[in-house]
């Protein structure tokens, strides 16, 4: 552990960009998804910076399950690390955004519990990249129910376990998850907000992300709600607050177009516009939201990676790196995931997303 | 007020100005470099040599601050 | 000096091809060239040499057996076991084969021994981890219920639950039982206390018959249930903080056996597998430098460099091995050619520690002057004219050698001792000069036992304190004539590289700078004004072959040049500050009584010399390397690199550190621990 002044952020970002240097590049991604052996994936993982968790892992575990293993052990760590050679200032904002995948985790296993699926295929697709740690999350999602997981959380004295308590009654009424999930999200962004607005222009940049994620989890919303029957009333209820560009003024009107086009066409005046009307192809070809759903996430991604440009002395450098990290992860994964089921080259090329 | 006093304690005075305000440039200067080189070094170890001679850089300024500070208190008289 | 290098081309028939592999590997000193990426460049009459199939998959399984061993190692956390040579060497040997499908199956042999027993442990070591980490998630909570949970008791018919309630719903709490009192008919009871500054925890205590309705009626509150470890659920509570804590502390007791096990294991194997990694790393370095060599349709091409003075035993091994059949020649290196050498140094001893200096900064290209040894003239000649003091000089001289004699053994010491004693004694030679003895003491202040003696006008010693200027224009002086050295040996290195644009730049720089200097001269009279002409015609002729060599950048680096020359007044500027606060501890003894003056002057003078070490230093390195050697020196060459084994015969050769830092790189896996 390294004591940094409070607002010096050039110790840390100086890690950060070697670090970087070190991420795997398109060129890489190429020559692993052409391999169709795992042990040869492991072979060439092993000259990667991940090659101290692979070493570990093939000890215990082989092929597939080893990859994923370190994967998951090097993640925690490089955030770990992140967060340690940060100032205080630096810290509390990079855990206040790491918030998202906590979030993310839960409403995974929430689901999971939800639609009685096997715990250990829900433990299969979490990626412990938040403040809960691997161990606490494969508990939470071995509980046999909502209440329970729930229960578990206030055990362990995590403030999230409180908005979810909050809405387990609506919830066991009605069986539908989005109280439960729209509690966690609200919750996390009023809390996230309120801390990031103290801290200066470095808070500013936080702000910036969060409420990205707040139109996007508000078009997410929108985009569903094309099926709903009520879209007005479910529409008063779901918005999240606080987004960057979509009002709520702006979010009613759009709850009630008829089809995508309509919607997207509302948008325009927003950058979200454009970004969906690029993926409409996909969406007509495929007949699915996931290509538009798909759209937003590859843009926040990139605007989360594309924080590093600008002041080299700011929060900025971090929290590009952590995006581009987790990405680097996620497409590793992918990849290991995409030849286990027998998912053809081409489709998982397609699957990645590249910053 | 004594002239000459005020000579001497106008030289004194700014001859302490110009080795003060040099330093504390340097020093300031040469703590973000310390710190970023810091976290440089712990990643890349082989560039040692050169962060060692970019963490010298700024000394220059503080040392021509002395050179006319001194230059000041003994030969301008 | 840069060591002679000899370029050779090794040729043979294509059947004793591993044969000549495994005996280069083992003399160690062949720097071999990259034939597979030369033949992509250019057009040769050789082409790479392929893996062939079998190769491939040797070399993969040869990978894996290697992330196998690397991953036991590091599982051992065996983190700076040092083991000597001679036992490196002998656990090496035994494992060593010369072919790679016998050494696999011979490491695999090996592997299996320890590998299920050591994945076993590690699992171990992970699970119970893994538990303290969970159990100490439940227990704050369990301890702050537990002066509850002994407040009730419970016997077989009735079933406890306890709960968390957020404060500000505390008053819930009566509501809560009334409606667990209609319930259960009354046959319940709940006991509460507040655990910290937002929660409150409640114990329920009901008959089991009610055990659904309450369940169900506590669902659909505000509230959560405290949950249990896994495997605890059953159990009351104080029973299960109980068996949390004494879990808690026996696993780390558990723990530390399990780590005792491991180490027991890492000593009975960590040697033969630090031996196994070399020997894997070893041969799959050989079957890496595969690509790197050339053939045609029945012969094998192998290309590099050599020392000269190696070579007739490269040719005399090979000779002895295989007779006429496989060819060495020595080859002309064209001059293009002669910038790919690869450089070693080749200096004497007195030149040496300085090398390690310049690694920092890069390395020269071969054919180009060395600038090592011109750094071991010149950095003492800065050092001390900057420290330029007889009593500092002693000091670190003694010290230098008192070192020395202490820690023979240590490389780093006695490298670090040569070169201060060497600038140490500069710095006497130029206390003398300066006639500095821990400041003023010899001066008129104190002893006073200076006798001032008149050369050509100077009055010797200088004293720094009064001669300021003309220490600032000597100094200044000091820094012009070394840029012109440096120009000159700019000049002399672009003939040998045969170079000649950049011959005329910086002889073109050289012409002008000397140009300017007779042109200020003249003005102040220091030379006869009628040189004023020749200097302006000597300028155009500069400034006109320095845009012939150079562009017009060329005339920015004249003001780059005026920059670095007075660069050199740091050295007036820093002597002058040191010997300012070396007046500055004597005077101490004036004001305050002899007694204490003396330990605060030599306190202060402590202070200034260890300044002395380090400020100096610096500068004059910055001097020497960034003034001095960026105006002649060009880096970029490679080092000689030889294709060595790990623990091969070159550890004690020129090359030795080279070998040295390959089993640096093996020991690094059991440090690798330490730095995650």
């Amino acid at each position: 552990m390294v004591q940094v002044a409070v607002q010096d952020y050039g110790y840390g970002n100086a890690r950060i960009r070697a670090m970087r240097q070190r991420l795997l590049d398109n060129t890489f991604y190429e020559g692993l998804v052409e391999l169709d052996d795992f042990d040869r994936m492991v072979q060439l993982l092993q000259q990667t910076p991940y090659k101290d968790e692979i070493q570990e892992a093939v000890l215990r575990k082989s092929g597939a399950a080893a990859i994923d293993e370190a994967l998951k052990l090097n993640l925690a760590r490089t955030f770990r690390r992140v967060l340690s050679f940060m100032s205080p200032e630096g810290q509390a904002l990079v855990s206040t955004l790491l918030g998202r995948w906590d979030i993310h985790n839960i409403k995974t296993i929430l689901r999971g519990i939800h639609m009685h699926i096997d715990p250990e295929e829900i433990i299969d697709s979490l990626l412990p990249a938040g403040e809960l740690e691997e161990i606490e999350l494969d508990e939470l999602a071995k509980q046999e129910d909502i209440k329970g997981c729930i229960d578990l959380l206030a055990t362990w004295g995590i403030s999230y376990g409180r908005p979810l308590t909050k809405e387990v009654a609506t919830y066991a009424e009605t069986r539908d998850l989005s109280f439960l999930e729209l509690a966690l999200d609200k919750y996390y962004f009023t809390y996230s907000l309120r801390r990031v607005r103290m801290l200066g222009p470095n808070g500013q940049k936080a702000q910036d992300i969060l409420q990205t994620q707040i139109d996007i989890v508000n078009l997410l919303t929108l985009l569903r709600l094309q099926k709903s029957k009520q879209p007005e009333e479910e529409a008063k209820r779901l918005y999240v607050p606080y987004g960057r560009e979509i009002r709520f003024e702006q979010f009613l009107a759009l709850a009630q177009k008829d089809d995508v086009d309509d919607l997207i066409d509302g948008l325009l005046t927003t950058t979200y516009g454009r970004i969906l009307e690029g993926a409409m192809m996909k969406y007509i070809e495929h007949g699915s939201l996931a290509a538009l759903e798909r759209a937003l996430e590859t843009h926040f991604v990139q605007k989360g990676a594309g924080m590093s440009k600008g002041d080299p002395l700011g929060v900025g450098i971090a929290i590009g790196y952590i995006w581009a990290k987790h990405n680097e992860i996620v497409n590793l994964r992918i990849i290991v995931k995409g030849r286990t089921i027998g998912m053809p080259e081409k489709r998982i090329r397609e699957e990645l997303i590249l910053v | 007020m004594d002239p000459k006093a005020f000579t001497i304690v106008g030289k004194a005075f700014f001859a302490m100005l110009t080795v003060a305000v040099p330093a504390w440039a340097t020093a300031y200067a040469q703590a973000k470099i310390g710190t970023a080189g810091a976290g440089t070094l712990a990643e890349r170890p082989e560039v040692a040599g050169m962060i060692i001679a970019l963490q010298a850089l700024p000394e220059t300024m503080v040392i021509l601050g002395f050179v006319i500070a001194a230059m000041i208190v003994t030969t301008l008289k | 000096m840069l060591v002679t290098m000899a370029k050779v081309e090794i040729v043979g028939p294509k059947p004793s091809f591993y044969d000549v592999v495994a005996l280069l590997h083992s003399l160690g000193s062949l720097h071999i060239e990259d034939l597979g990426k030369k033949t992509a460049e250019e057009d040769l009459p050789v082409k790479k040499m392929e893996v062939d199939g079998s190769q491939s998959a040797q070399k993969e399984q040869l990978q894996q057996l290697l992330t196998r061993v690397t991953g036991i190692v590091q599982a051992f956390h065996a983190s700076g076991r040092e083991f000597s040579k001679q036992a490196r060497q002998k656990a090496y040997d035994e494992v060593w084969r010369d072919d790679a499908v016998g050494l696999a199956s011979e490491v695999e042999d090996l592997i299996g021994q320890v590998e299920s027993r050591s994945a076993e442990l590690s699992a171990h070591e992970n699970e119970l981890e893994s538990e303290l980490s969970l159990l100490t998630k439940y227990e704050p909570i369990l301890q702050k219920i537990q002066p509850l949970a002994k407040q009730i008791v419970t016997t077989g018919g009735f079933e406890s639950v306890a709960l968390l309630i957020e404060r500000r719903y505390k008053a819930a709490l009566d509501e809560l039982k009334a409606e667990l009192n209609k319930i259960t008919k009354k046959q319940c009871e709940i006991v509460s206390t507040d655990v910290d500054e937002k929660t409150t925890a409640a114990i329920v205590v009901f008959n089991k018959i009610y055990s659904e309705p309450v369940h169900r009626l506590l669902s659909m509150e505000n509230v959560n249930q405290v949950r249990l470890p896994p495997g605890l659920a059953d159990q009351p509570f104080d029973v299960a903080y109980q068996i949390v804590t004494e879990r808690m502390k026996h696993v780390p007791e558990d723990l530390a056996k399990v780590r005792e096990d491991i180490k027991n294991l890492s000593d009975e194997w960590l040697l033969k597998m630090i031996a196994m990694s070399d020997v894997l790393n070893d041969k799959l370095q050989e079957l890496d430098t595969i690509p790197m060599f050339g053939q045609t349709e029945y012969a094998f091409v192998i290309t590099g460099w050599v020392p000269k003075k190696d070579l007739p035993e490269l040719e005399g091994s090979v000779k002895a091995e295989f007779g006429d059949d496989v060819v060495v020649t020595q080859v002309e290196m064209s001059e293009h050619e002669i910038h790919d050498t690869p450089v070693a140094y080749k200096n004497n001893s007195i030149v040496k520690p300085f090398e390690l200096v310049y690694r920092f900064f890069g390395t020269p290209r071969y054919g180009t002057i060395d600038p090592v040894p011109l750094m071991a003239l010149f950095y003492p000649i800065f050092f001390g004219l900057i420290v330029g003091d007889i009593g500092y000089g002693l000091v670190i001289v003694i010290t230098c050698a008192l070192l020395r004699l202490k820690y023979k053994s240590s490389e780093m010491i006695k490298v670090v001792t040569q070169i201060f004693g060497m600038a140490g004694t500069a710095a006497i030679a130029f206390g003398l000069l300066f006639g500095e003895f821990f400041g003023n003491v010899l001066g008129g202040e104190y002893l006073n036992v200076i006798q001032h003696i008149n050369i050509l006008g100077v009055e010797l010693p200088m004293n720094r304190e009064e001669a300021m200027m003309p220490l600032l224009f000597i100094t200044v002086g000091l820094g012009a004539m070394t840029m012109l050295l440096g120009l000159l040996l700019g000049v002399w290195n672009a003939i040998l590289s045969k170079s000649k644009k950049h011959a005329f730049e910086k002889g073109g720089l050289a012409l002008t700078l000397v140009a300017i200097f007779i042109v200020i001269a003249a003005m102040a009279s220091v030379l006869p004004p009628v040189a004023t002409t020749p200097g302006f015609v000597l300028l155009v002729v500069g400034i006109v072959l320095l845009i012939y060599g150079g562009g017009l950048m060329g005339v920015f680096e004249i003001f780059g040049t005026m920059g670095n020359i007075l660069s050199f007044a740091r050295i007036m500027a820093l002597g002058l500050a040191g010997a300012i606060l070396a007046g500055v501890a004597n005077g101490m003894t004036k004001g305050m009584g002899f007694a204490i003056g003396i330990i605060i002057a030599l306190l202060l003078h402590a202070l200034n010399i260890i300044i002395a070490v380090v400020s100096p230093s610096i500068h004059a390195i910055r001097l020497n390397v960034i003034e001095f050697f960026g105006k002649f020196a060009e880096t970029g060459g490679h080092e000689y690199e030889p294709f060595h084994r790990t623990t091969g015969p070159r550890d004690a050769s020129s090359n030795g550190e080279k070998a040295d830092s390959e089993e640096a790189d093996s020991t690094k896996l059991v440090e690798q621990e330490v730095s995650s």
